[in-house]
Order: C-alpha cells, then structure tokens, then sequence
C-alpha cells in the first residue's frame, strides 16, 4: 500500500511540475484573444492616425508659422537697427562738423574781436597824442604869448623908463634918413 | 472507511478548489513579490524610456514627426500640470504628473492591446500592471507624499494651518481627506482596470470572436481617461496644497 501511494505521490508531482511550473508559449488562440487583440490594435491605429494626424500636422505648421513670424520679425527689427545705427553714424559726423564749425566760429570772433580791440586801442592812442599835441601847441601858443607879453611889457616898461624926447628925435631922425636913403 | 484508505491511496488530492487568480510569486528575503506584475511594469518602463530617448535624438528647429508627436504630448502633459497647480509653480511638478500620466496609461495600455495570454507563466498570468491593488496603492501613496512635500516645501509648517481653514470645526474631515485622498485614487484605477479585465476574460470565454471588441473598445477609452483622471486630481491636490490664501 505504502509503495503504491509513493509512486501515485511521485508522478503526480513529476506530472504537475512538468506542465504548470515553466515559462511557455500556451497556442490557444481562442483563449488569448489574439484576433480581437489585433482587430482593435488596427482599429486603434487608424483612428489614432486619423484625429492625430491632422492634429499632428496642423501643430507643425503652426509651429512652422510661428517660426517664420519671429524670423521675420527678427529681419525686420535687426534692418531697423542697422537703418538707425547708420543714421547714428551720419548724426554723429554731423554733429562733429557742427562742434568743428562752432570752434572755428568761436575762433575767428576771437580773433576780429582782438583784431578790433587793437584797432580801438591804436585809435585811442592816436587821439591821445593828438589831444596831447593839440594841448602842446596851445601851451606853446600861451607860452610864447606870455612870453611875447611879457617881453613887450619890459620893453615898453624900458621904453617908458627911458624913452626922453631927445631919444624919441634921434628915433625919428634916423627912421627918416633910412626913408630917405631907399628913395 | 473508505475515505481514510482514498486519502491514504493519494495523499495530493484535493476533493475541491476554488481559485479567482494567482500571482507569480518571487521570493526576495523574507517577502514575496508579484513578479507579473515587475515583468510589465519593466516592459512598459522600456517603452517610455526607449521612445523619450529616440524622440530627442535629433532634435531640429522646424519639427519633424516623431518630434512633433513628442512635443505635443509635451504640451498636452504641461497642460494638466498648468491648468491645476497655476502658471508660477507648475513648471517643476511636469516630470512627476507626465510620469504618472504615461506609466498609467502606458500600464493600462500594454495590459489591454498585447496579447499577453500567449505567455504561459509557472503561475498567474501577464496583464496590466495596474490589475494589481499595490501597484495603484503605490502611486497614490506617492502622490500624497507628493503633495505633502509641495505644501511643507512652500509653506513650511505653516502647511499645517490648512487643516483648520475655514474653520476648525473642519478639522476632522480635513484629516479624514488624507486619507481617503490616496484611498479613492488608487481604487478609482485599480476597481477600473481590473473590472474591464474581468469583464473581457469572461467574454472571451463566452463568445471569443467580435462580440467582446466593443468592452475591449471600452475598455480602452476607460483606462486612459483613468490615466488622464489619475494625474490630473494628483496635480489638483498639489495644486491645492500649494495655494496661498494671498492667491485667487
């Protein structure tokens, strides 16, 4: 009894080991349910293709677009840019003719400026050693008025002091005779 | 009398058995893993990777294709993320809400369009990773440790202050929303994927061909709006936990 019971154990667990403890590939299609596994699978597929394909293309050219816009505006910002730097540039030399222009302005008013002082201060000196001569001459005129005043004061003080009728005969005598000698 | 010899005639018997499912089990330890559930999780894992890896080889100014699809499933993702946190805080959270996003879907996904049964495992079988309560526990616990971290990192403790706004006598049910918080997200996502498998399997057991396409159909549309349901209520509860009472 017992060694029947062992050999029954045995090949039950021999038996039960061999078909249900390993890995392996069970070819009951039917209880898989491949077929219907693979119908929705397509199924699947083309509805995904479908909805997403056009939502998958209308995204890329929107992005596309967007892509395009920025780029556009890019150009159109870094052409702005050059247009305003070049006009930098010409306001910049423009303003350098200005600065060199109002130098030379500034330089030539300087310059007649101190040219007109000159003048001024040449004809001031003039008219002062003009006015200084003038005075001069008139001093001189006082002078030799005084003096011719003075001088004829004397004589006649002389005179008066020794004039006589005898001296104021001869006077005459003489002055007669030279008349005479030149007739 | 007789049962005593039947019993001693084949002691591996069993009269009777009833089993709803079984799990592969994988032993690290002293703790058991469901190794189904690792398998796909590791496959669709690959996938993401594969394809984020491939999507942004060559990346180009005008889009092509296979980077145009990425980046609009860049946006869709940073959509949700946007729309629930709010424009200034939403942008570190995208990785973890397009993570949860694509691995669920991902998950519910590979478990509903690849025809694992063809796979004969020791015990269990392949099917969405997501069948499986501690894997959706898993991702809800990680969304509340998420929000957690969102609130005590911009408010610190002051996050605390939340469970007596508007008033305290809402206290308690401001702590009872912990918890059902990750309660209801993992077994809204769980209770979902698994009834739809249930539900399939049966048909197909019924009627193989045709008549189970329009619950697989279901099926399908079901668990990415769970997918999309899932990480957009976890990016509305960081939201929530983020908001100031300056804000809105």
């Amino acid at each position: 009894m017992n060694s029947i019971v062992n050999t029954t154990s045995i090949i039950t667990i021999l038996s039960e080991h061999s078909s249900e403890h390993t890995f392996g590939f069970n070819s009951d299609i039917f209880e898989a349910n491949v077929i219907n596994i693979l119908l929705l699978l397509f199924g699947l597929i083309y509805v995904l293709k479908q909805s997403l394909g056009s939502s998958l293309n209308e995204r890329q050219a929107k992005v596309l677009a967007a892509i395009q816009e920025s780029e556009d505006r890019l150009e159109q910002a870094s052409s702005r840019l050059l247009e305003s730097e070049k006009q930098l540039a010409q306001t910049q030399i423009i303003i350098d003719q200005i600065k060199k222009e109002a130098q030379l302005t500034a330089e030539k008013v300087r310059s007649s400026i101190l040219a007109q002082g000159q003048l001024d201060i040449e004809r001031l000196a003039i008219t002062g050693k003009s006015n200084i001569e003038t005075a001069e001459k008139q001093i001189r005129r006082q002078i030799q008025q005084q003096i011719t005043f003075l001088a004829l004061k004397k004589v006649t003080l002389q005179l008066e002091n020794q004039m006589s009728s005898d001296i104021q005969l001869r006077i005459i005598d003489n002055n007669i005779a030279k008349l005479g000698d030149q007739l | 009398m007789y049962q005593n010899n039947l019993i001693d005639f084949n002691p591996y018997s069993c009269l009777s058995a009833v089993e709803v499912g079984k799990h592969l089990y994988w032993k690290i330890g002293s703790l058991q893993l469901h190794g189904q559930v690792f398998i796909v999780s590791w496959l669709v894992i690959a996938a993401l990777l594969t394809i984020s890896f491939l999507g942004t080889r060559n990346l180009q100014r005008i889009p092509e294709k296979f980077q145009n699809f990425m980046e609009f499933v860049l946006e869709f993702l940073q959509d949700i993320a946007k729309n629930q946190i709010g424009e200034h805080e939403y942008r570190p959270w995208v990785p973890y809400i397009a993570t949860l996003f694509l691995f669920i879907l991902g998950c519910n996904w590979a478990g509903a369009l690849i025809p694992w049964k063809l796979i004969h495992l020791p015990e269990g079988e392949l099917a969405a990773p997501t069948n499986d309560i501690n894997t959706t526990v898993a991702l809800s616990l990680l969304t509340s440790l998420a929000y957690f971290y969102a609130g005590l990192s911009k408010k610190g403790l002051g996050y605390f202050a939340r469970y007596v706004q508007p008033t305290p006598v809402l206290l308690p049910i401001n702590i009872l929303e912990d918890f059902t918080k990750p309660l209801s997200l993992s077994f809204r996502l769980f209770g979902n994927v698994l009834a739809d498998e249930l539900v399939v399997s049966v048909f197909t057991l019924l009627i193989p061909i045709l008549i189970p396409l329009p619950v697989m159909i279901l099926g399908l549309f079901a668990s990415s709006i769970q997918a999309l349901i899932f990480s957009t209520l976890s990016a509305a509860y960081i939201g929530e936990a983020m908001e100031g009472h300056g804000e809105e």
